[in-house]
């Protein structure tokens, strides 16, 4: 954490290349509390020499948006990173208008020196510019916000998930080409108290997003495209309790799927690891943190996952004060 | 036959073609820059004897809101409300320019038939876009205008805005003035590379109902 930045939320993490000097790069938000004024992006790298993360370093604020953007920023939240074709960090990040959270909008942002991009001896050379505010809405362009990480396609681009939270609560895919320009958006549920979806890819074009469910008896919502994405239907909620709260899915080979997820009703104290073949069937495979039981407001919430050097790395916010990681080496596991 | 259709083919599938974001900036403080100046020059008009006065008005308004930076108030309306559409642009432009002409802030919401049709597929189009934004159907009405088939169906809307109508001055100046709007956006994508955004903002459809409500009210008064 950088210092004297108490409040810690909401980090991504990006898998780089194994000619990279870093395994992986992880983001997330950082300041005095969520939805302060000083709250920015930060930026940490795994070094695979020292097998140490670097010293975490500022890589977004909002006064460095707003004057970048040509409007002001009231506040920064969820950052979410995807490398392109061409070795270039975009990031995407959940900026808010006039209002809370349900009046964010996704500001996208790239890498200024994509030549450095393919070297980078240092983390201090990644710089990022604003390209453009995402239009997402009509109604002023406002209440898309951005959590779980793309889903990397074979043409080189991605699809973004994101989700509505004004009142309503669907999710949205957005499709990017290699370059990192918009090509399109598609709803991808009917239903209307589900958010934050995270996308597993079950074949070439069979796949399955996962969900946040608001409802109080909330389980983890789902659902599902057999064409790439173009339509999607809704399936069954799964087997797994979800309390309101934010989930992570990854695929690391063909019919071995990963899901971080809190799976205590009502509250964010038990973050578990869960493994399937299917995307239906779940089973626990690790329980990655517990809090004391009885202390409802101990959280261990907002996972992320990435798969680099033969290992499942798992990121989280630990108690809203910092962000925890995990790495499991599958290649040993027995 | 075969180029034309793969040239038609590759232009309704084309993606989104967004502006650039320097683009973006300039335009919308322009966009902000005519909706203030015209609001203070309306709001004024009483004390704004003289063209010479509205244009000193005007020009100083525009300037403040082209200032960079926070102490320009498009700073802080981009940051709740983003950009007004080219259509209340273009409005408040021409508004503007006929009230440094003429004794007072031209009237450009005179009632014609199909100035109140313009005005009725403004409200239907806004409805359909409000139902897309809080998902009260699947398809992603909102996804369209970045399409070009969205071009295609703007230029009918254009073309039936008229039909069937006498060819009034009004009616003119309104398909002339959409016609503006329509160039303009496929030249420059302002304000964002969606065309239902270049068409028509919040503001504008809430003014649209309170202008067809009026209308309403003033013909039930007459019967």
């Amino acid at each position: 954490m950088p210092a004297d930045t108490p409040a810690a939320h909401a980090s991504a993490l990006l898998a780089l290349p194994p000619t990279h000097a870093y395994a992986l790069l992880a983001f997330w938000f950082a300041g005095t509390r969520e939805s302060a004024s000083d709250v920015g992006i930060v930026m940490a790298g795994f070094e695979r020499s020292s097998l140490r993360w670097s010293e975490a370093r500022w890589v977004v604020t909002r006064a460095a948006l707003g004057r970048q953007l040509g409007f002001a920023v009231r506040r920064i939240g969820n950052p979410v990173a995807w490398r392109d074709a061409q070795g270039r960090v975009h990031l995407f990040v959940v900026a808010t208008g006039l209002g809370g959270w349900a009046a964010s909008r996704i500001v996208h942002l790239s890498e200024r020196n994509v030549a450095q991009a393919t070297v980078k001896p240092s983390l201090n050379a990644i710089e990022f510019d604003v390209v453009r505010v995402l239009p997402l809405s009509w109604l002023f362009n406002t209440s898309m916000l951005v959590r779980a990480a793309p889903l990397a396609l074979a043409d080189g681009g991605m699809v973004l998930p994101v989700y509505f939270e004004l009142g309503y609560k669907y999710p949205v895919a957005l499709r990017f080409d290699a370059t990192g320009a918009l090509l399109g958006w598609v709803r991808m549920s009917t239903r209307t108290h589900v958010l934050q979806p995270t996308l597993l890819a079950l074949t070439a074009r069979h796949w399955l997003a996962l969900m946040r469910d608001q409802r109080a008896d909330g389980h983890v919502t789902a659902v599902q495209t057999q064409d790439a994405g173009t339509h999607w239907q809704d399936v069954p909620d799964l087997g797994l309790t979800n309390p309101g709260a934010s989930v992570a899915a990854l695929a690391s080979a063909p019919s071995v799927l990963w899901l971080a997820h809190n799976s205590e009703p009502g509250s964010r104290r038990v973050l578990d690891l869960s493994q399937s073949v299917d995307g239906t069937v779940w089973s626990l495979a690790q329980r990655l943190a517990q809090g004391v039981a009885g202390a409802a407001t101990q959280e261990f919430s907002y996972p992320a996952l990435a798969w680099s050097d033969g290992s499942l790395w798992v990121s989280y916010t630990d108690q809203r004060t910092h962000i925890s990681w995990q790495r499991f080496d599958l290649d040993r596991a027995p | 036959m075969d180029l034309m259709r793969i040239t038609l083919t590759a232009w309704l599938e084309a993606p989104p073609l967004l502006p650039p974001l320097w683009l973006m900036q300039a335009g919308w403080r322009l966009c902000w820059a005519l909706l203030l100046a015209a609001g203070v020059v309306w709001v004024s008009t009483r004390w704004l004897a003289t063209e010479r006065a509205r244009m000193v008005v005007a020009l100083g308004v525009m300037l403040w809101t082209l200032w960079p930076g926070p102490a320009s108030p498009a700073h802080w309306l981009g940051l709740a409300f983003q950009s007004p559409s080219l259509t209340s642009s273009v409005l408040c432009a021409v508004g503007l320019w006929q009230s440094v002409r003429g004794p007072r802030f031209a009237n450009v919401a005179t009632r014609s038939p199909g100035q109140l049709r313009g005005a009725l597929l403004g409200v239907l189009l806004g409805w359909l876009l409000l139902g897309d934004t809080l998902a009260w159907w699947l398809p992603s009405v909102y996804d369209w205008g970045f399409r070009s088939v969205a071009l295609v169906v703007a230029l009918v809307l254009l073309w039936g805005v008229g039909v069937g109508l006498r060819n009034s001055a009004q009616t003119r100046r309104l398909r002339w003035m959409l016609g503006f709007v329509l160039a303009l956006f496929v030249v420059t994508r302002l304000p964002n590379g969606n065309l239902w955004d270049a068409l028509l903002d919040p503001w504008l459809w809430l003014v649209l109902h309170w202008w067809l409500l009026r209308d309403l009210w003033r013909r039930m008064r007459r019967q």
